[in-house]
């Protein structure tokens, strides 16, 4: 007997959830993103994806929004609720794991990531897959070129990154390796939370000339902070997301996850039939270098005469 | 139908979530020290057996390799409580902290399994079902195996070293070798799970242990609805507590009110749990 009821309360539960989702439409074509955590990039890269398909395709198109807060089960079972809903016409997954796990479910509808630095080894890039994206890989000896051409004189420079981010890793990598090769010294700084940024941040300007960091969601985070102490003892802070060049950082020459989720639509448009022009599905917005006016101004630096890419000047 | 996918993966994830409730159940009922390592073993396991598919490519010794990571995490957090002396609390976070690093050393912030043959595809080649069974048959017989063994004279004592430790000594048992039985049981349970779930999501992310001792925890108290000893319902438990998850999501609401909604629904249950036993007149 209590079993009995037991299972009706669990039926009851699955079929309540099942009739609100059930919910009716019109002529609309539905479109569901998946995003891997809260965070300020992939908000970003997310409102821009969205504001880009509803300039194109206007009122017809809807959203149906999950956000997996981290956790991986919570990821595939949002993976496979866009799965089973039949009105969803393609997937946008944002970050890794959530890519990750979108296809992994799903094999036939369009799925376009952003925000993921390695689709290759993260496993995106299989023959015959029906997911297809962009890269937030950075440029990183065009990164690396900026910085010498604001600081000439750096010798020393300290990376702070948090080497639970496979991205960060990745970037910090070759960023080391690049950096070696100039003939430069190179200090890693690990921040593994947000609240370790300051103790790291404070250790690191004690001890490099310059600080660099890789696209990292845990300094993207912290950028305010840590922008403010590489000022108080006037080093230099250069980032790999362009955005963050508004709060405080000295320069950039990354990734802008605007730009991502604006060329996320525009592919996924694309895959869908809609007419778009070529140049929109190749464009790269991050070979434009970001500078902060007023740090440049406080730290004493001076732009070169002459420089290959063009320059964002911020405040 | 169309959501018989969704309602599966809610099963899938279900089956492989009681292993994680059978191991908090050995832990915080059996030996009565509630383990704050599970989502350390979760984790090492999972890295441990994403490591052996990438280098030696066998996913099925990476299954041994998840349970023995999995337990050495429970032995370790185990040894630290009582020879150590710590508290167990301690002991557990003092293990989670520590293994974070290992992860990390061992597999990285991610490792995609995505070019390998998973057993879930093995299963899956098969028969649709293939998974689904896999995990049925995983899960109870897990249940069967530590079912026996309570009954058993160690399990007795097992159980003696939790709630009366004070006895067990005075017959001349060794109370602290007991409770690292059960912590290391426990560990071993989760880290089946762990391993399990790699091959399942087909890749191994740092946080993937995120939220796994909630679940461990909300699913041994929802199965304690039922019955409070060793019991199926611990499986139903962990089935329950993710049809609780997936209806959130289901619901499709603004994903920001997706843990109100979780947290609601739990205490909604509990809340019949009462009313039950109130019209029953005696409680269980």
């Amino acid at each position: 007997m209590r079993y009995h009821s037991f299972l009706s309360a669990i039926l009851a539960i699955i079929c309540c959830g099942l009739l609100l989702s059930c919910s009716s439409s019109e002529e609309s074509i539905k479109i569901g993103i998946l995003q891997t955590a809260s965070h300020p990039a992939l908000d970003q890269a997310r409102e821009s994806f969205k504001n880009t398909i509803e300039q194109c395709l206007g009122a017809q198109v809807r959203f149906v929004i999950y956000n997996a807060e981290g956790s991986i089960a919570q990821a595939r079972t949002m993976a496979q609720a866009l799965h089973v809903n039949s009105e969803i016409r393609a997937i946008f997954a944002i970050g890794t794991p959530a890519a990750q796990s979108a296809t992994l479910v799903e094999k036939s509808k369009p799925i376009v990531f952003a925000a993921v630095t390695d689709p290759k080894a993260a496993g995106l890039e299989e023959p015959g897959s029906n997911a297809f994206g962009t890269s937030d890989h950075v440029d990183v000896p065009a990164l690396i070129r900026v910085m010498q051409g604001l600081i000439p004189s750096a010798k020393k420079v300290g990376i702070l990154f948090n080497p639970n981010e496979i991205n960060a890793s990745l970037i910090k990598q070759e960023m080391q390796a690049e950096l070696t090769k100039l003939g430069l010294r190179v200090q890693e700084f690990g921040i593994l939370q947000e609240k370790d940024a300051a103790v790291a941040a404070q250790l690191a300007v004690q001890q490099v000339d310059v600080l660099l960091t890789p696209t990292d969601n845990t300094i993207a985070m912290a950028i305010s902070l840590i922008a403010k102490i590489a000022r108080e003892h006037s080093k230099p802070l250069i980032v790999s997301d362009n955005l963050l060049v508004a709060k405080g950082a000295l320069a950039a020459r990354g990734v802008d996850y605007q730009a991502s989720g604006r060329q996320a639509a525009w592919q996924l448009l694309h895959e869908l039939h809609y007419a778009m022009p070529e140049e929109n599905l190749s464009a790269s917005s991050s070979a434009q270098i970001y500078i902060n006016q007023a740090v440049l101004k406080q730290l004493k630096l001076h732009l070169p005469e002459t420089w290959p890419e063009p320059i964002v000047l911020i405040n | 139908m169309m959501y018989i996918e969704l309602l599966k993966e809610t099963l899938l994830q279900g089956l492989l979530f009681s292993l994680v409730v059978m191991g908090v159940y050995f832990t915080s009922r059996v030996v009565k020290c509630d383990d704050l390592s599970v989502e350390g073993s979760f984790g090492f396991s999972g890295a441990a057996s994403a490591w052996w598919v990438m280098t030696y490519g066998s996913v099925w010794e990476a299954i041994g390799i998840g349970l023995l990571a999995g337990s050495s995490v429970g032995l370790v957090t185990g040894l630290l409580h009582t020879k150590l002396k710590l508290h167990y609390l301690i002991a557990g976070i003092v293990t989670t902290t520590a293994v974070y690093s290992l992860n990390l050393k061992v597999a990285g912030a991610n490792l995609s399994l995505a070019a390998y043959t998973t057993v879930f595809d093995y299963a899956r080649s098969l028969g649709s079902m293939g998974d689904l069974i896999l995990l049925l048959i995983v899960s109870v017989a897990a249940y069967t195996a530590l079912k026996y063994l309570l009954s058993t004279e160690v399990g007795l004592i097992l159980r003696a070293s939790g709630c009366n430790p004070g006895l067990l000594a005075s017959l001349g048992r060794n109370v602290a070798l007991y409770k690292n039985l059960g912590f290391t049981l426990s560990g071993a349970c989760i880290g089946l799970a762990g391993s399990l779930f790699v091959q399942l999501t087909a890749f191994f992310s740092i946080s993937g242990s995120l939220g796994v001792l909630v679940i461990g925890l909300t699913g041994l108290i929802l199965a304690q609805m039922k019955s409070t000893t060793f019991s199926v319902m611990l499986i139903g438990g962990a089935l329950l507590c993710q049809v609780v998850f997936t209806c959130a999501i289901a619901l499709g609401l603004d994903p920001v009110w997706n843990y109100l909604i979780k947290a609601s629904l739990i205490v909604l249950f509990l809340q019949m749990r009462a009313m039950q036993s109130q019209l029953v007149g005696i409680s269980c």
